[in-house]
C-alpha cells in the first residue's frame, strides 16, 4: 500500500504540552479523519506535516519525500485549508489569483475562477467582507486550483452552518474520487468524518490513541448497555470506560462481537465515532 | 516571488497612493521654489532673511544646500513603509499559508528585500527627477551634485530599511513601530558621539560659519562618496538579507 504521509514517532514539546510519539499513516487515495477535542495536537501535528513548526524527534515524510529538504516541490502537491483564511482583508479573489498565479508552477486561472463562479464568491469583493463559509469556500478553491494531490484542512467545516458543511464534504469527496487524491482533514465534529472519511486517527493529549479503517473501528466498538451493580460481571480488560446515564450505564467495548456473545443478557448497540472518542478520552482521564 | 512582490505591494496600495501625491508634489515645488529663489517672492525674502540674520552668501547657500536635502529625501523616504507589510502579514494571520507555500525560505524573506528595493528604487527616481528639474533652473545645483545627494540618501534610507527588516525579523512585527525608531536612535546617538566635544566649544558668533562649514563639508563627502556609501548600503542590506534569513529559518515562520 501505498502512503501518501507517513509520521514515525514525531515529538515536539511546548511548555505545557507534548506531542508525544505520534505514528500514523495516510493512505493514497483515501480521506483521513484526524480527530480529537480541542487542544488535543491536531493543529500541531498538520503543522509539523507542512513544515511550518520544526519537530523535535521523529520523522515525517510526504508523498516519500522529507519536507525539511525538499519542501517547495512537495508543497506544489498539496493544497491547504486552514481554519483562519489568513489571505489579507483587504485583497481580492481577483488579486489573490494573481498572487498565486506567480506562486505555484501549476496554478489554474481558469479552474480558480470556475472554482469561484460555482461558490458564487464575487471576484471583485474584498474578501474582508465574506462570511466564514464564503471565506472557506475561498481557501478551497485556492487549495484546488494548483493540480494539487493531497489535501491537508484543519478544521475546514468548523463554525459552518449545516449547508454549507455539506456543500464542503460532498467537494472534498468529489476530489478523492480521481485516484492519485488523498484528504487529511482534522475535525473535532466526527459527524463529517463519520460520513467521508475512509480511515480515522484519534489523538487526545498529544498522543495517537486509535488509528485504522474506519468502517473497522466501528464495526469493532461497541456500546454495552446495563446496569450499574452488573459491571461487575464485565471483566475489565474488556472495557475501555464507562459512563452513567440517566437510565443506565454504558460501557464501550473494542471487540463488539466478542462481547456479545460473552454478555449476551446486555444490550449492545452500535458506537458512534464521536461516542468513540469521549469514551477513549475519558479513559486516558482515569475515567474507567 | 514574484507573488508576494505583488502581494506587498497590495499592502502598500495606500501608502503608495500618499507616495505618488508626495513625490509630484515634491518634484512641483522644487521647481517653483527655485524658479521663486531667483526671479520672483522668495528672492526678496531671502535678501531680507540675509539683512535679518547677518548671512552672507556662503551661509545661505549651506541653507539652500540643506532645504534641498530634505526635499530630495521625502520621496525616498517612503521605504519606510516596507515595515506596513510586515504588520499586515501579521494582522491576516498570513505566516502559516506563507509558510505552506511551494517556496523556499530564502525566497519568501527575498522577496520582502526586493519589495523594499522596488520602493527604493521608485523613490530614487522621483527625487531623480526633482533633482533633474532642479539642476535645469539653478547654476548653483548642477544634476552631478544632485545624483550625488540622491546616492547618498538613498543610501542611508537603505542602510535604515535594512536594520529595520533585520530587527523586524528578530524582534516580530508587533514590535515593528519600537523598531523604527532603533536605527534612528542609534543616528542619534552617534551624531551626539561625533559633535558634542566640537559644538560645544562653538561661540554664538561663531555658529552660522561652523554650521555652514560642516554642512558645505557634508556636502563635499556626498557628492565625492556618493558611489561608495551606495555600495555599502547595498552591502548592509544584503547582511541585513542574510541575517534576516537565518531568524526565519530558525524561528520557522514566526514573525
Amino acid at each position: 500500500m501505498e502512503y501518501v504521509i507517513e509520521l514515525c514517532d514525531v515529538t515536539k514539546c511546548y511548555e505545557g504540552f507534548k506531542l508525544d510519539q505520534v505514528s500514523f499513516q495516510v493512505s493514497k487515495g483515501c480521506i483521513c479523519g484526524f480527530i480529537g477535542q480541542n487542544g488535543a495536537g491536531k493543529t500541531t501535528t498538520i503543522q509539523l506535516i507542512l513544515d511550518i513548526i520544526k519537530k523535535d524527534g521523529g520523522s515525517i515524510r510526504v508523498f516519500g519525500g522529507d519536507m525539511e529538504k525538499d519542501g517547495p516541490a512537495l508543497k506544489e502537491r498539496i493544497g491547504v485549508v486552514f481554519d483562519e483564511m489568513g489571505f489579507h482583508e483587504f485583497l481580492t479573489p481577483k488579486e489573490i489569483n494573481s498572487i498565486m498565479k506567480h506562486i505555484y508552477a501549476g496554478w489554474k486561472e481558469d479552474l480558480f475562477f470556475d472554482y469561484l463562479n460555482r461558490f458564487s464568491l464575487p471576484v471583485k469583493k474584498r474578501c474582508g467582507s465574506f462570511s466564514r463559509g464564503m471565506r472557506m469556500k475561498l481557501q478551497i478553491a485556492v487549495a484546488l486550483s494548483h493540480g494539487a494531490e493531497l489535501l491537508i484542512m484543519d478544521e475546514p467545516t468548523s463554525g459552518l452552518d449545516p449547508i454549507v458543511r455539506n456543500e464542503m464534504l460532498q467537494i472534498f469527496q468529489e476530489f478523492v474520487l480521481e485516484e492519485n487524491h488523498t484528504i487529511l482533514l482534522s475535525s473535532h465534529i466526527t459527524g463529517d468524518l463519520e460520513r467521508i472519511a475512509d480511515m480515522v486517527a484519534f489523538i487526545n493529549r498529544g498522543r495517537i490513541i486509535l488509528s485504522g479503517d474506519k468502517n473497522e473501528i466501528l464495526e469493532n466498538h461497541g456500546l454495552m448497555k446495563c446496569k450499574k451493580e452488573d459491571l461487575k460481571i464485565i471483566d475489565q480488560e474488556d472495557i475501555i470506560s464507562t459512563r452513567q446515564s440517566a437510565f443506565c450505564t454504558e460501557v464501550l467495548v473494542s471487540d463488539k462481537n466478542k462481547c456479545r456473545q460473552k454478555y449476551d443478557k446486555m444490550v449492545m448497540e452500535q458506537a458512534t465515532l464521536e461516542e468513540i472518542m469521549i469514551f477513549y478520552v475519558n479513559r486516558s482521564l482515569g475515567m474507567v | 516571488m514574484i507573488g508576494l512582490v505583488r502581494k506587498d505591494l497590495y499592502c502598500l496600495k495606500k501608502g503608495l497612493k500618499t507616495f505618488l501625491m508626495v513625490s509630484i508634489g515634491v518634484i512641483v515645488l522644487s521647481v517653483l521654489f527655485i524658479l521663486s529663489a531667483r526671479y520672483g517672492n522668495v528672492a526678496k525674502g531671502i535678501e531680507e532673511m540675509k539683512i535679518e540674520n547677518n548671512m552672507g552668501e556662503k551661509e545661505f547657500y549651506a541653507f539652500y544646500q540643506g532645504f534641498i536635502w530634505c526635499v530630495l529625501v521625502l520621496p525616498m523616504a517612503f521605504l519606510g513603509i516596507i515595515a506596513e507589510c510586515f504588520k499586515e502579514d501579521k494582522k491576516a494571520g498570513f505566516s502559516r499559508p506563507l509558510c505552506s507555500l511551494p517556496l523556499s525560505d530564502g525566497k519568501i524573506v527575498g522577496s520582502r528585500y526586493i519589495s523594499a528595493l522596488l520602493l527604493a528604487a521608485i523613490g530614487m527616481a522621483a527625487s531623480l527627477l526633482a533633482g533633474f528639474f532642479v539642476s535645469l533652473v539653478s547654476d548653483a545645483f548642477p544634476l552631478q551634485k544632485m545624483l550625488g545627494y540622491i546616492l547618498c540618501l538613498n543610501g542611508a534610507m537603505l542602510a535604515y530599511t535594512g536594520l529595520q527588516m533585520f530587527l523586524t525579523y528578530a524582534f516580530g512585527a508587533e514590535k515593528a513601530d519600537l523598531i523604527q525608531c532603533v536605527p534612528l536612535i542609534i543616528l542619534l546617538m552617534l551624531c551626539i558621539y561625533l559633535f558634542q566635544g566640537k559644538i560645544s566649544n562653538v561661540t554664538e558668533a561663531e555658529i552660522n560659519a561652523y554650521m555652514t562649514g560642516m554642512i558645505n563639508d557634508i556636502s563635499n563627502f556626498m557628492v565625492e562618496k556618493c558611489g561608495l556609501v551606495f555600495l555599502a548600503a547595498i552591502g548592509c542590506m544584503a547582511l541585513s538579507f542574510l541575517g534576516s534569513w537565518m531568524l526565519f529559518r530558525k524561528r520557522k515562520g514566526v514573525i
